[in-house]
């Protein structure tokens, strides 16, 4: 019982985080105060003050307008990867789960053996093959999230289709694909949930990382990572330029892995 | 015994499969990348002899052969940007990346296992929540920002250390060492939180099962319970983790050598795929995948050491 | 007379939750005397189990004794620090559990789980002589080999082993007291009464007291010789086992009695007939009104009322529904090799049956006989089978053991009723919530519960929702599996009242499967009895449980305590 509101109170911060984050980013979409890409050379390198609330970087561009502009980079990435993974991942897990046999025992050893890896030197891999910039990213950890939503999905099919209920079904005489999606898939809604959060989070960080070592977002786009491996050079002088845009990654990670808590 | 062969097989097989995945995976590699490397101007007989030399000639699996047993005799081709053999350029840089880890590792096991313990065993009390609140923290930080913020704390203000002043191995080891705690902590960190976390939500877990009542009800005291009974038990789940905590630590490490700028493996495969120079990256990525399949081959043997279960099966 | 070895005063355990606190236990008071075996008889969530927590101090985190006294020669238990509360665990006062499976540590093996407790209790002992010690306890718990079982870690070993291994840990230090939770519950039926039997011996040979914890009458009356009866937290009834048999005081263990269906309480009534006139007292029996007729008859009376009963309400035409001729099902094994052809493994052998219409047939036999398994063949789930199976109707549709698998947890009540109608196809939408509604009421369901989810539904009331979409598509085979075994005993005899009424007003044929052979006897008109994949006996239901012809069924029903 005491857990119960442990979890529940980790749940209300984690919302209250993510709100937050997202209102910022949202603001963004519509206002920045400063033209995240306007160098001011009368302007570099400034401290957090009035006219620049989180400072300005070496070339004078103001480091709120970019964190807004860079977390919704970074988001819109991760947004798209948990897509492609969790939207590819429960099809190919309801298959390989309902129905078993050899190809499921394939694509499951090949699945564990992805798995294995992790996701950012995956990555790494299929851009140093296709390439940088912002879709490649999204394309590379698409693919490379399957093999996670794939997983959750299938394991959850092979218990939940042993069940009564779907035995049930059968006898009533439904079809396997509606079965498969109208009986068995709400059921892994919960699971999948949580898998979208961390999901998300992993994204977050693997985008974060790639930008960081400049394999991910190029520029002129600003994203979170990048903004952090142009500023250590510069660590210095102006520290705010990765304390602010670090700070936004932290926070989002935090408040997602709280909701997951419940 | 029958397990261990079935696994050692397992390996082997696995090995043969990364190795090939990894190899065909830079076959497609757009453009001739003799061509690439020469430039348009060289002659149809250089680029013949650069094409043999880097094994473009023949079939995929020839050529897999051919590779495979180059490999195994420690020829991975030259560097196209060091333009040295990229034997050398490995041998170099692995030190430093194995001793990163290997304190990666360390760290992680020191900070998570006494703290999820003590967290376990405080389940919603105070200490609980602190330790609570330093996990949530912990795992939400990427490590490149954790070394970041580490190079401004110990570094610039505190000045413990002078970043980017990297000493190796070889002139002064304890200066090394003491070095290398910056960015092994900012590594382990994260990961530490992880497995913190996991550990005490498996002797939760295990703390509620069956056994621990009856061991109770033989009259044992708390303490032994969770010592003689619970921690095997618990731990069980928390090994498969730990393998893919160790595979997530040499991963890490790639970032983290840029942040540091210790001249790794990792530095050197950041350096590789941004100028293009497939032979590097290639063997960097074998030799990421051949540790992290060995690696889970060692958790698989211990954990018919651990787990009973596994034994007969 | 001595003083009791255990005094249970007033005791009051409760959940703390926030300021409320929800009580488990309402001023439970008992003794318990030197050498008796004392049963504690009530269903689930009446306190049983809580209160032998209690005395062991064993109670988790958020439940605590909120007053009273547990008095151990002369120690107040509840009063004791921990460490000293430890040295009688085990030593003095032990305990055995429900669940064997999962009671023992996975990963230490037998032999050092049971020296630990001479570890603990006993630490002067020699290690030699813990071994031999061990060795003793596992041969006198009945375990043969005891050598090589030393050795063994718990899943090598079946439930009843373990169970054993238990009995033989909680023995070793010869303790004064033994509290066995429901000790045989979840074992089979011919293994349930090996161990009883074992409880009672050591209870014999050492003077160990025990207290035997069980939802089931048959047990309680099987070893002990006086009784508690527990009800919402409270001792309704308290007595020797023959006086709450025959002269029930409480309404609630009347209805206790009363839901034990079949032959036992038919027994039990006529013991209580028997008393009656043989000690003269004119005393009333109050039974539920229904009944009174049945009880003043002898058995076989009885039988031919029940009998005339059924006729009238089965069809006239004995025409077949169902005919199975020589079925063989298989069973896959789990293989886990990705090209290794699928291993097959008969788990029915040559079976042959048919049900009539109207007809009640029932399927008794022991888990792992395969019961579920020919259920299954019959429905269609199961295609692994050779043989023939002829249905002359409809698909049979099919109600499961457990309500809380059977019914898709995501959907609402009405969605599950509806479904069958929506895969069937040609009803409107306003005919479909018109028939839901219609079956809702048929189930003794109210209207509003159709807009619940599962979770909100009590187990008696999800089995009625299973019901109710069995019987909504018309289908006048219901193959029922266990259809009452994890619902309440009260609970039980609501269901099967259910179904008898379904029955009548539908006019269906039942294929009625249950290791409960007073359940069998209540509802089936025939019975087949299973024994390892094999039907081994067919017959009346009345002439089997009075004239079984194959050993097999004799023994069975000697377990029928």
């Amino acid at each position: 019982m005491k857990n119960k509101k442990i979890n529940n109170l980790n749940f209300k911060i984690g919302i209250s985080i993510i709100s937050l984050v997202l209102l910022f980013i949202i603001i963004g979409l519509f206002y920045t105060p400063y033209d995240p890409n306007a160098m001011d050379g009368t302007a570099k390198n400034m401290a957090p003050g009035f006219t620049h609330l989180f400072g300005t970087d070496n070339f004078g561009r103001d480091v709120l307008s970019r964190v807004m502009e860079g977390g919704r980079t970074t988001f819109f990435v991760a947004l798209l990867t948990v897509a492609i993974g969790a939207f590819f991942g429960t099809l190919v897990g309801a298959f390989t789960g309902y129905y078993g046999g050899w190809l499921d025992e394939i694509l499951m050893r090949i699945n564990d053996g992805v798995a294995s890896f992790p996701s950012i030197l995956l990555a790494l891999i299929v851009v140093s093959l296709i390439g940088p910039g912002k879709y490649n990213v999204i394309i590379a950890l698409g693919i490379i999230f399957i093999p996670s939503f794939a997983r959750v999905v299938r394991s959850e099919y092979i218990t939940l289709k042993e069940r009564d209920f779907v035995k049930n079904a059968k006898l009533m005489g439904a079809s396997d694909l509606r079965i498969m999606f109208v009986h068995i898939l709400p059921n892994t809604k919960a699971i999948l949930l949580s898998s979208l959060t961390i999901g998300f989070n992993n994204a977050v960080l693997a985008e974060a990382g790639m930008s960081y070592l400049q394999l991910g977002v190029q520029p002129p786009d600003p994203s979170l990572g990048r903004m952090l491996s142009e500023a250590q050079s510069y660590m210095f002088m102006s520290p705010w330029c990765a304390i602010f845009p670090g700070i936004m990654i932290v926070l989002s990670v935090i408040g997602f892995s709280l909701i997951n808590e419940r | 015994m029958k397990y261990t062969l079935k696994k050692v097989l397992t390996l082997v097989l696995t090995l043969l499969i990364v190795s090939f995945l990894t190899f065909i995976a830079f076959q497609v590699v757009p453009g001739d990348s003799a061509v690439t490397q020469l430039g348009t101007n060289a002659t149809e007989e250089n680029i013949e002899a650069l094409r043999e030399a880097m094994n473009l000639n023949g079939n995929v699996l020839v050529r897999y052969g051919r590779w495979l047993s180059r490999v195994f005799t420690g020829d991975f081709g030259i560097s196209s940007q060091y333009k040295i053999p990229v034997s050398s350029l490995i041998l170099e840089r692995m030190p430093v990346t194995i001793w990163l880890a290997a304190l990666s590792f360390s760290f992680i096991l020191v900070l998570s296992i006494p703290f999820g313990i003590m967290a376990a065993k405080k389940e919603g009390e105070g200490v609980d929540r602190i330790i609570s609140f330093f996990t949530h923290t912990g795992m939400g930080i990427p490590p490149f920002f954790l070394g970041i913020i580490i190079t401004l704390l110990f570094g610039f203000i505190l000045k413990w250390f002078t970043p980017g002043s990297y000493i190796g191995p070889k002139e002064n080891f304890g200066l090394f060492l003491g070095y290398m705690i910056y960015p092994a902590l900012a590594n382990a960190i994260p990961k530490a939180a992880m497995v913190l976390k996991f550990l005490r939500s498996s002797i939760i877990r295990q703390l509620q099962m069956d056994y621990v009542r009856t061991a109770r009800s033989k009259g044992n005291l708390e303490n032994p319970i969770l010592y003689k009974h619970v921690l095997k038990n618990a731990f069980i789940p928390v090994l498969t983790f730990i393998g893919m905590i160790i595979a997530d630590t040499l991963a890490g490490s790639i970032a983290i050598e840029q942040v540091f700028s210790l001249p790794g493996l990792g530095r050197l495969l950041v350096m590789a795929i941004s100028n293009r120079d497939y032979a590097v990256v290639q063997v960097i990525v074998l030799y990421i995948a051949a540790t992290i399949v060995v690696i889970n081959f060692i958790v698989d043997m211990l954990y018919q050491w651990i787990d009973p279960r596994v034994r007969v099966k | 007379m001595n003083h009791p070895l255990i005094k249970v005063k007033d005791v009051t355990i409760g959940f703390r939750d926030k300021g409320n606190v929800s009580k488990v236990t309402d001023k439970v008071s008992f003794q318990l005397e030197k050498g008796e075996i004392l049963g504690v008889v009530g269903e689930s969530g009446s306190g049983k189990t809580m209160t032998a927590l209690a005395i062991m101090g064993l109670l988790s985190k958020d439940a605590e004794v909120l007053e009273g006294s547990i008095l151990f020669e002369h120690k107040d238990l509840l009063k004791l620090k921990q460490e000293e509360l430890r040295k009688i665990n085990g030593n003095q006062i032990s305990m055995i559990f429900q669940e064997p499976m999962t009671s023992l540590n996975p990963v230490i093996t037998i032999g050092h789980q049971i020296e630990e407790m001479l570890l603990l209790h006993e630490p002067e002992l020699h290690s030699d002589e813990r071994k031999k010690r061990v060795l003793e306890a596992l041969q006198e718990a009945d375990l043969k080999d005891p050598e090589s079982l030393f050795y063994k870690y718990p899943h090598q070993l079946s439930g009843g082993m373990r169970q054993r291994v238990m009995i033989a840990m909680a023995m070793i230090c010869s303790p004064k007291v033994l509290i066995a939770d429901e000790p045989t519950t979840a074992l089979d039926v011919t293994i349930q009464a090996k161990i009883l039997k074992l409880i009672k011996k050591l209870n014999k040979d050492h003077g160990t007291s025990v207290i035997l914890i069980s939802h089931d009458l048959g047990v309680i009356k099987s070893i002990c010789k006086r009784a508690l009866v527990m009800q919402d937290g409270k001792i309704v009834e308290e007595g020797t086992v023959e006086e709450i048999f025959s002269d029930p005081v409480k309404d609630y263990t009347k209805k206790l009695l009363a839901a034990m269906p079949g032959r036992e309480k038919k027994k039990l009534y006529n013991e209580a007939a028997e008393k009656e006139t043989y000690q003269g007292h004119s005393k009333k029996l109050e039974v539920e009104s229904t009944k009174k007729a049945e009880r003043d008859c002898t058995e076989a009376e009885t039988e031919a009322k029940r009998k005339s009963e059924i006729k009238e309400v089965r069809n006239t035409d004995e025409v077949t529904i169902l005919e199975v001729h020589h079925l063989d099902v298989f069973y896959e094994e789990n293989v886990k090799k990705v090209f290794a052809k699928k291993k097959l493994k008969k788990v029915v052998n040559k079976v042959s049956l048919s049900v009539k219409y109207g007809e009640v047939l029932g399927i008794v036999g022991e888990s792992g006989s395969g019961k579920s398994t020919l259920a299954k063949a019959i429905t269609g789930l199961i295609k692994d089978v050779s043989g023939e199976i002829k249905l002359k109707d409809k698909k049979p549709q099919m109600v499961f053991q457990d309500p809380y698998g059977s019914l898709n947890p995501a959907k609402k009540v009405s969605w599950i009723l509806e479904e069958p109608l929506r895969i069937a196809g040609g009803y409107t939408r306003q005919e479909r919530k018109e028939k839901v509604l219609q079956i809702l009421k048929e189930v003794g369901l109210k209207e509003k519960l159709g807009e619940r989810y599962l979770s909100q539904l009590s187990g008696g009331q999800r089995q009625r929702v299973a019901i109710g979409a069995a019987i909504i598509q018309n289908s006048r085979l219901i193959v029922l599996d266990e259809p009452v075994s994890a619902l309440d005993v009260t609970v039980q005899a609501q269901i099967l009242e259910l179904l008898k009424k379904l029955r009548e007003e539908h006019d269906l044929s039942y294929l009625f499967i249950s290791h409960d052979l007073n359940v069998i006897y209540q509802m089936c008109d025939r019975v087949c009895v299973m024994y390892q994949g094999e039907i081994v006996e067919t017959a009346d239901a009345w002439d089997l449980f009075h004239q079984p012809n194959h050993p097999y069924s004799k023994k069975l029903l000697e377990t029928m305590v």
